[in-house]
């Protein structure tokens, strides 16, 4: 199956906006977006909806890696994909402009929140997010689906930015 | 990326136009009069993947305006789309991709919904607010044309058209007073008939050539501009040419749309009572 | 008017499956599998209620499909289809079948009223 991301361009904003923002201890932030699933016949549609950035004390202190939640963080996350249903993506910023992908570090991370958050929701799309000045990156995890797929990511607003480096396939 | 030489004379959009535009997949519901000028224009431009959408087929009565159809289509009854995707593989690349559907959209939205952006070309407000609908659950920006012309008594025809870009978050087609419920009740003690409208083909032209024009800068930004109220409205005066934002747009008080919540959006939640 | 609440709640206790979804400013009520008089063809169909104004009535039930079934004696009571919509991504359709003072009613009197076009 093959998934598209269509993030509104406020709420990209938004999240550029706090990603920015300067941690105490950590090098970089961390957010997590909720959305929804639609689908286009073999296609996972994910609409992302309400951003909220990990508060400053969830935070673990640790030099060795850019930014590390800690398990209450990753609780709230779960917690909120089960009980809604949602579609819950980690979210971090990389510098500069243009396309991006995720470290090795980011992808090992991810390796571990996808499948515990679809066990939290089934029947939603759950995985990452990381976002330049410009565009992003996601992997997903779509329902049924045991390994991650790259996910087209499309900014929807003026101007609408698509995802033209790996396209949906349509 | 250097425009190729079919795309030489638009190299001012920038040298990633024509990537951008060969990538976009655009949707087209109703290739009347005013979509297959749509169909036309961007297959002119670049672009290269297409889902079209029209139930009909033509008739004598549409050769005033449609767009490629000729008088054997009249003959032989051509499905309205056939005819769109005739006109497109005849001016687009080889590579072209085009997906027409002889039915209304919504005996199977699932095309329509993989779109990155929807053009409505469609008659009646009932249609175009379930066009809205569909482009806010699946996050698609949607351009909404169309052209009436009302017989002002002592003063004459007046003809009158719009072109509404709505995105996403920003003020809906009910936000700005184009949509409401009074005129949807109107069509609807109607049995929802649109009507015969009248319809000529350099209005649509003018109509299908402003659309065209704001989906070529919502995908690469070229005029660099923002459209201030998060939304574009902009009125067609038949009688005289002009083209202007509407007036209704002054009272748009809020760049966000009171007509849908963030949170509708993709599948329905239904919520056992 | 009675709270909403206990309109909901009532409805709930008459048609068990019931659900509710919003969609572009108005909550409707989906009736799943709800049969008709036997004189209906089909006889089970989906019910969607609006509750509130639209299309120039005051409140609408839509169904999962057209019903036929033989003409009633009396002209104005013949099945008049004339609405067609798509509502949360399904579609619908709609008698002309208007209720006087329907916006006052409770939501399953509202339900009961309609249904009465296919007695």
């Amino acid at each position: 199956m093959k998934c598209i991301v269509r993030l509104r361009r406020n709420l990209f904003d938004e999240m550029r906006s706090d990603l920015r923002r300067r941690h105490a201890h950590a090098f970089e932030r961390v957010g997590f977006l909720y959305g929804r699933l639609g689908r286009a016949g073999s296609i996972a549609i994910v609409v992302p909806f309400e951003y909220t950035p990990v508060p400053d004390e969830q935070y673990v202190e640790d030099r060795t890696v850019s930014a590390m939640i800690d398990a209450d963080a990753l609780f709230d996350a779960h917690q909120r994909a089960r009980s809604t249903g949602q579609c819950c993506l980690h979210v971090h910023a990389h510098g500069g402009s243009g396309g991006t992908w995720f470290s090795r570090t980011d992808v090992s991370t991810l390796d571990r929140i996808g499948p515990s958050l679809q066990r939290m929701a089934k029947s939603a799309a759950h995985g990452g997010l990381v976002l330049t000045k410009t565009t992003g990156a996601c992997l997903m995890w779509l329902p049924e689906e045991t390994k991650p797929v790259r996910s087209a990511l499309s900014i929807v607003g003026f101007p609408l930015t698509l995802d033209r480096g790996g396209s949906h396939g349509c | 990326m250097a425009a190729s030489s079919r795309f030489s004379r638009q190299g001012f959009l920038g040298p990633d136009a024509e990537d951008i535009l060969a990538t976009a997949r655009v949707g087209i519901a109703g290739l009347g009069g005013g979509g297959s000028h749509v169909a036309q224009q961007l297959a002119h431009l670049g672009f290269r993947n297409f889902v079209l959408y029209d139930d009909d087929a033509i008739e004598e009565s549409n050769l005033n305006r449609l767009i490629g159809g000729t008088n054997i289509d009249v003959a032989m009854s051509t499905p309205k789309v056939l005819i769109a995707e005739r006109l497109i593989r005849s001016v687009a690349a080889p590579s072209v991709v085009v997906e027409q559907h002889q039915k209304a959209w919504q005996d199977d939205p699932t095309a329509l919904r993989s779109c990155d952006l929807v053009f409505g070309c469609v008659d009646g407000y009932r249609q175009r607010w379930e066009l809205q609908i569909m482009s806010r659950r699946f996050c698609i920006p949607y351009i909404d044309i169309g052209l009436d012309v009302t017989n002002a008594g002592d003063e004459g025809p007046k003809m009158r058209g719009q072109v509404i870009l709505t995105v996403p978050g920003g003020p809906c087609m009910r936000c700005i007073g184009f949509i409401d419920d009074e005129n949807l009740s109107d069509e609807g003690r109607r049995y929802g008939d649109a009507g015969i409208r009248p319809q000529v083909v350099w209005a649509n032209g003018v109509l299908a050539s402003t659309a065209v024009g704001l989906a070529i800068d919502l995908l690469n930004g070229w005029t660099r501009t923002v459209p201030e109220k998060g939304v574009v409205y902009l009125s067609y005066d038949g009688n005289t040419g002009l083209v202007f934002p509407d007036k209704r747009l002054r009272y748009v008080k809020s760049p966000k749309c009171s007509h849908f919540p963030d949170d509708e959006v993709g599948e329905p939640l239904w919520q056992s009572l | 008017m009675a709270a909403i609440d206990d309109q909901v709640c009532e409805l709930a206790r008459a048609f068990p499956d019931a659900r509710a979804a919003p969609e572009g400013g108005v909550t409707y009520y989906l009736l799943p599998s709800v049969t008709l008089p036997a004189h209906c063809q089909p006889r089970a169909v989906d019910l969607l209620l609006c509750p509130s104004q639209r299309d120039g009535y005051e409140t609408r039930l839509f169904l999962s499909q057209q019903v036929q079934r033989p003409p009633h004696p009396d002209e104005k009571k013949r099945l008049n289809w004339n609405g067609h919509a798509r509502i949360l991504e399904r579609n619908w359709q709609a008698l002309s079948w208007r209720i006087p003072g329907a916006l006052s009613m409770r939501l399953l009197q509202m339900v009961l009223c309609h249904l009465e076009a296919f007695q």
